[in-house]
């Protein structure tokens, strides 16, 4: 069963086309990368796919199952949102353990995941922070360890490291293919970054709301960037 | 038995959260509790040298001894709360704004336990608040009474404000927006609740306005509690009494206000199944 199926998905805002016609499905363990120009879509795409917004028409399913059932679909993803969402006036231990409440977790087992995520991924020391004393990068770090709480089978990340240095990106990519290749986690990435790109297994390009291009990214890169 | 179990550990947290919230925006915390004041001791003293005293006695039913200040403090309480609790909504568009809102409502958790959740955070802040400027009204009065049996109808008053606020706030994406709510519909509706003039003492069409008001029903509910408790002996020997005259009251305004919550919840619950809360 395909991890990601999106059929006939169209969406519009009064007479506004966001997206028209999409229909794509990822395998699992890919890297499947939503690219295109600011405005394309991408974001409205993956909030539909989240079942964060409803579709004009279409259907999406998640590992077969259709994702208006909201409750049974949200175990299997986890999300890297575009902007951090973490409540700046909680700290991140709390932010954590909110999350992992309202994803079932008993309060021992949310403490047991945030000593684990917090020890690999390095914010251990910042666990009684507040989101607004502490770094873009260890908010990035923290929002990955949020998705991942559940052991999600797909992860979605909408531009996760815009605002980052090379070295929070190159940490935070070094955790994501770790998870990828040792889990076998799905990862669906939208970005504007070449090498994020270079990263994906296949891209399918957005632009005015259609779908322009779907294949490989080695493909991709030829066909739109070789010839510049 | 075990899924309601977790439902009810749910709204708790949803409920912890938003306390919390609450409490770590201590400018807010006192702003929302000394506006009242403001507001009390200028229309207190301004329009207590005007308004007639004696028929808001008779309006009130009140046989103590009574000043226009005694008059507006069951109003200035219940106005603190309904500010506080319908900021709730503010703080839901501002959630929705800034994106705080968005992994929880991807969380399986149902939005009808999210909604729920700060509903009832937002009426236990209220009351809290409520409680602060009511505390004031032990040392005015010295009765005791007055601060313990008001607190469950500052709750019902809070609960009310906070499903309002949030009604309106599913259908605002920005602060803005939604806070000229405050002055276009929130101050009028709070004029016309009879927390500073007795609606009664109105033109015809003002009273007829208010009786589509909730708040007309939350600040009457607010009132005819704060004066029953004033009334109440120290011994109680006069409870009998007091249940029998002011009673019926005090449930009828309780039953507004429980009608009005329901009527908003579901409202609440039948646009949420339609409409995305992004």
């Amino acid at each position: 069963m395909k991890p990601l199926e999106v059929k006939n998905v169209n969406k519009l805002y009064n007479d506004f086309i966001a997206l028209k016609n999409i229909n794509f499905s990822v395998d699992e363990g890919e890297i499947f990368g939503i690219i295109g120009p600011n405005g394309a879509g991408k974001s409205t795409l993956i909030k539909i796919i989240t079942s964060a917004i409803k579709p004009t028409s279409g259907k999406v399913f998640i590992f077969g199952k259709d994702n208006v059932q909201r409750s049974v679909i949200s175990k299997f993803f986890g999300v890297v949102f575009q902007e951090v969402n973490l409540d700046p006036k909680l700290t991140v231990k709390e932010n954590l353990f909110f999350h992992s409440i309202l994803y079932d977790f008993s309060s021992k087992k949310a403490n047991e995941l945030i000593d684990y995520f917090s020890e690999k991924f390095n914010f251990k020391k910042y666990l009684d922070f507040k989101i607004e004393k502490i770094s873009g990068g260890t908010k990035r770090m923290v929002e990955l360890a949020r998705a991942l709480f559940h052991n999600p089978k797909i992860l979605i990340l909408d531009e996760p490291t815009v605002g980052l240095d090379i070295n929070s990106r190159q940490n935070f990519w070094k955790f994501v293919l770790e998870l990828n290749e040792k889990n076998k986690i799905t990862i669906i990435l939208t970005s504007h970054h070449i090498d994020e790109i270079k990263l994906c297994s296949r891209i399918l390009y957005l632009q005015n709301g259609e779908i322009s291009f779907i294949g490989k990214s080695e493909e991709f890169l030829t066909s739109y960037y070789g010839k510049n | 038995m075990e899924k309601i179990k977790k439902n009810f550990i749910k709204i708790f947290i949803i409920l912890y959260r938003e306390i919390l919230r609450w409490w770590r925006n201590k400018f807010k915390v006192f702003t929302t509790v000394t506006q009242p004041f403001i507001w009390t001791i200028f229309f207190g003293i301004g329009l207590g040298k005007i308004i007639d005293v004696k028929e808001i006695a008779s309006i009130l039913n009140y046989s103590g001894p009574i000043n226009y200040l005694l008059f507006i403090f069951p109003g200035m309480i219940g106005t603190t709360v309904i500010f506080v609790s319908f900021s709730f909504g503010h703080s839901f568009v501002e959630e929705k704004e800034k994106g705080f809102l968005k992994p929880i409502i991807l969380s399986p958790t149902p939005t009808w336990i999210i909604i729920l959740g700060k509903i009832l955070a937002s009426g236990i802040v209220g009351a809290l608040q409520g409680l602060l400027v009511n505390i004031l009204s032990f040392i005015y009065f010295k009765d005791v009474a007055v601060t313990i049996l008001t607190f469950p109808v500052l709750i019902i008053l809070g609960i009310l404000s906070g499903a309002i606020g949030i009604f309106f706030a599913i259908f605002f994406k920005n602060i803005g927006s939604y806070d000229s709510l405050l002055f276009f519909l929130v101050i009028p509706a709070i004029l016309l609740s009879g927390a500073y003039f007795p609606i009664e003492l109105t033109p015809i069409w003002m009273i007829k306005i208010s009786q589509f008001n909730p708040f007309y029903y939350g600040i009457e509910m607010v009132k005819k509690v704060f004066f029953a408790s004033l009334s109440l002996e120290k011994d109680l020997s006069n409870l009998k009494e007091i249940l029998a005259t002011k009673g019926f009251g005090v449930l009828e305004t309780i039953f507004f206000n429980l009608f009005f919550i329901i009527l908003f919840i579901t409202l609440i619950s039948v646009i949420i199944k339609h409409k995305s809360l992004e």
